[in-house]
């Protein structure tokens, strides 16, 4: 998986040591992270093109402009998702870094153990959609986020995991790989068959239509019963978001 | 959801168990709160909410107390001790004395994980039966085939009529305002001469028979948070055993 992740401070000095902390942090753990650096909170701002496009945004609170405090009101108008994590020399706004939600609230000089234990934190409720399925294939293991299965099909004495790129072939059961996504986004339609429901495009006849154009069989008998389960997967889904 | 309350005072604790009880009524949500001490015993297991009170608290609260649907929520009056609570991961921290509307905007908030506590209503629709949660249900209009409801993400039409489906609702938390309306009490944010606004933004016309009534029953519904949640300086004098 790979995260992005965002450092806003005004001072460049600052700014160089937190991103080399974050970048020993993700090295060592084996994550691919992306960072990008801002000088101001307006600069950031400006930058926000969708919620989610930054995972973790590590934020200083004293700017010119914009505070940190003030910026961070701002992001969560358009972005719930974004962990915030004030980096900071002021130890005065931690009531208010409440209200905007923040994950963490680092206070200057930070160590990279202050960083380590911060994403840590992060890495151990990231979002479901960040959450791996580990699998062992092609003589080695790797790790296929959630979020890029499509859809998995059993075929003989194998599972054939469907991702938007490729398919990965693995000896194992559906019910063992049901249980090791443990997501309610995963929906068992069929016997050899488990869908991502975010994948959904509708259902024709008797199959869920994804959103790739590929169809994946819905099990006779319990059509209607699996058909009011995904709308109401899709309220639940929508609702919560709200 | 249960919810744990450990304040420093017996009143605080007191207060803030009557406000969660009354947005439980309010929203539809099966739940109870209750007052709890490390010295009334261990932490229950099926509790989903626990509120602390890091001011005069003689020890941390019970750790790691999160994963699905379990909430920790703090209170405090300091910045050092807010920033001191990170290391709790709370999913969040109140400022003392507690206002109602940071109160309910925080529960609002942990809704989505208590789907199984929503007291929810089965509606047919396109042949489907879907369940409507009735904290997600803002109102519900009459129409030419049945009627329309209004959800906090969606519109969803059902051939059954307004009437049928006002028996089926709360009469506490929902409210008839006119033939062709039905209003949920908790989404109620304005009242006016001759209508009544909800959270999502619609104004929703009253009618002209029942309109002192209907007028008076969603003040009544605004005026029921006020006081729940008394500011601290209420709060001196000797303090009372806890419940």
């Amino acid at each position: 998986m790979e995260l992005a992740i965002a450092v806003c401070d005004d001072l460049r000095e600052e700014r160089g040591s937190l991103a080399k902390m974050i970048h020993d942090c993700c090295r060592q753990r084996g994550i691919d992270a992306r960072l990008r650096l801002f000088a101001s909170g307006e600069e950031l701002l400006s930058a926000i093109r969708r919620p989610g496009q930054f995972h973790v945004l590590f934020l200083d609170v004293y700017m010119p402009g914009l505070s940190g405090v003030e910026t961070a009101r701002r992001l969560r108008r358009v972005d719930r998702s974004c962990a915030v994590i004030f980096a900071t020399t002021s130890t005065d706004h931690g009531l208010e870094s409440f209200e905007v939600e923040a994950s963490d609230y680092l206070v200057k000089p930070i160590q990279q153990e202050d960083v380590d234990r911060a994403m840590d934190w992060f890495l151990e409720h990231a979002p479901k959609e960040l959450r791996p399925l580990s699998v062992y294939a092609e003589r080695e293991w790797m790790d296929i986020p959630l979020a890029s299965i499509l859809y998995i099909e059993i075929l003989g004495h194998h599972a054939h995991i469907h991702t938007g790129t490729r398919d990965v072939v693995v000896r194992r059961g559906i019910d063992d790989l049901a249980s090791a996504i443990d997501s309610e986004d995963f929906l068992r339609c069929h016997r050899s068959y488990l869908v991502n429901l975010n994948y959904v495009r509708g259902i024709e006849g008797s199959d869920f239509r994804l959103t790739d154009g590929s169809r994946v069989p819905i099990r006779t008998g319990e059509l209607a019963a699996l058909r009011s389960q995904f709308v109401n997967w899709t309220y639940r889904k929508t609702w919560a978001r709200v | 959801m249960r919810a744990a309350v450990c304040m420093s005072g017996g009143r605080e604790s007191a207060a803030l168990c009557r406000a969660i009880r009354l947005w439980s009524d309010m929203t539809c949500v099966r739940g109870e709160a209750f007052p709890w001490s490390p010295e009334r015993g261990p932490l229950p297991d099926d509790v989903s909410v626990l509120f602390w009170d890091m001011d005069g608290a003689s020890a941390p609260p019970p750790e790691r107390f999160d994963g699905p649907g379990r909430f920790l929520f703090l209170c405090a009056s300091a910045s050092q001790t807010a920033i001191e609570s990170y290391a709790l991961h709370p999913a969040g921290l109140f400022k003392k004395p507690i206002r109602m509307d940071a109160l309910r905007q925080a529960l609002d908030r942990c809704v989505g994980a208590w789907w199984n506590d929503l007291e929810q209503m089965e509606v047919l629709c396109g042949g489907l039966r879907r369940q409507i949660p009735l904290y997600g249900l803002l109102w519900v209009e009459s129409c030419q085939h049945g009627s329309l409801l209004h959800t906090s993400w969606e519109r969803i039409q059902t051939r059954e009529p307004l009437r049928d489906l006002a028996a089926r609702l709360p009469a506490g938390a929902f409210l008839r305002c006119q033939r062709s309306f039905l209003i949920n009490l908790y989404h109620v944010r304005e009242v006016s001469q001759d209508s009544v606004v909800l959270s999502s933004g619609d104004r929703i016309p009253v009618g002209r028979r029942v309109r002192a009534g209907v007028l008076e029953s969603c003040r009544d519904a605004l005026r029921l948070w006020d006081d729940v949640l008394p500011p601290a300086e209420r709060d001196g004098g000797v303090e009372p055993a806890l419940e």
